[in-house]
């Protein structure tokens, strides 16, 4: 399963261990820095759908680092929760104006916590499908031309293939890179061919195989639109 | 003074809900929760003491009002109300213009003593539990 990555950034080691164990009961995959000077390095090489700063850090205040983070084109769309041990409404204002989506007051109480996470990435699940474009392929052509327009665009070396099915056929195919989806090609024809056909009592057995690339017909095409901004600022 | 001790009073030393939190939250990921944030309590408790002593000896009052923000968070998470709220008023105490270094000795004090005491309470907590 592919699990949420959540980052926390804090200093405080039991803060830390407390958000850890918080973010794993919830079913996420809790991704821990005790530096913020680690943080850009972290969201270069890691997935993450969710950060949790920490407000109150010696190297850097948490404001810092968010006005960093939003420096970044590719790391703007990450929402981020600020964690404080001050819930002063003047200085959640504050932390709220400087583009914090939300903020949660130290110590850690599990349930307020999990409360907050779990609504933000309700709304990031629902942004994330206004990430998508789709469109129906006009002209026929053969998939692999397309997924080779596609890897081209965006800018994607290495990538690996699933087919989606409908529990019997294949209908369309995932695109991974970075154990991400980038694009999702629903297909026009079966892709299957019929190879041979036995008769076992009153059934019958019928024996496919996949249709090369080239042989099969695109109808829809949906791309992740985040990563071909990724790909432009590049 | 007076005042801050009858206010420390008033707070509960150890409100064991959080701890049952922890206990909870133990059972449910199957893992040690409450041995672990404990152990790591009972470390960084050690450490920060020392701090706030030597801090206090160099007079280095934005280190002493760090190192009483963390621990302030500290003992929150562990349901230690009282320290947290004398890790309060030292973080406060630390952060005005005009110090009163007799105050800030007299309340590093208090915590050093209450922490003593509440660790007792934790390790007794621990093996009950």
């Amino acid at each position: 399963m592919n699990r949420k990555n959540i980052l926390v950034i804090d200093d405080n080691k039991n803060d830390l261990l407390m958000a850890k164990f918080v973010i794993m009961r919830m079913g996420y995959n809790p991704i821990l820095i005790d530096s913020p000077r680690k943080i850009v390095e972290t969201l270069q090489t890691q997935d993450i759908s969710l950060i949790i700063l920490d407000y109150d850090m010696p190297e850097m205040t948490g404001l810092d680092v968010l006005k960093r983070i939003r420096k970044v084109e590719s790391f703007r769309v990450i929402p981020v929760v600020m964690l404080t041990g001050n819930s002063s409404p003047a200085h959640v204002k504050n932390t709220v104006s400087m583009g914090a989506i939300d903020y949660i007051v130290k110590p850690i109480d599990p349930i307020i916590f999990e409360t907050k996470v779990q609504n933000i990435l309700k709304q990031d699940i629902q942004k994330e499908k206004e990430n998508w474009i789709e469109f129906e392929v006009q002209k026929t052509q053969s998939a692999e031309v397309r997924i080779f327009n596609y890897c081209q665009i965006l800018s994607i070396g290495e990538v690996s293939l699933t087919f989606k099915t409908n529990q019997r056929f294949p209908i369309g195919f995932t695109f991974f890179s970075d154990s991400r989806i980038f694009a999702e090609l629903e297909i026009k024809n079966p892709a299957l061919k019929v190879e041979r056909v036995t008769k076992s009592g009153d059934d019958y057995m019928v024996q496919c195989a996949m249709l090369g690339l080239s042989e099969i017909e695109l109808k829809k095409i949906r791309l992740y639109q985040k990563l071909l901004v990724k790909s432009k600022s590049a | 003074m007076e005042n801050l001790k009858k206010t420390f009073e008033d707070c509960l030393r150890l409100e064991t809900e959080k701890l049952d939190v922890l206990v909870q939250l133990g059972r449910d990921l199957n893992e040690d929760v409450l041995g672990q944030m404990l152990t790591l309590h009972f470390e960084t408790t050690s450490q920060i003491i020392q701090e706030l002593q030597s801090s206090f000896l160099k007079k280095d009052f934005p280190q002493l009002a760090r190192l009483a923000h963390k621990f302030k968070s500290n003992s929150g998470q562990v349901g230690l109300q009282r320290l947290h709220k004398m890790s309060d008023v030292l973080e406060n105490l630390c952060q005005q213009q005009n110090q009163n270094w007799i105050r800030i000795e007299n309340i590093i004090q208090e915590i050093i003593q209450e922490s003593n005491a509440t660790n007792k309470l934790l390790n007794q907590y621990a093996k009950v539990g």
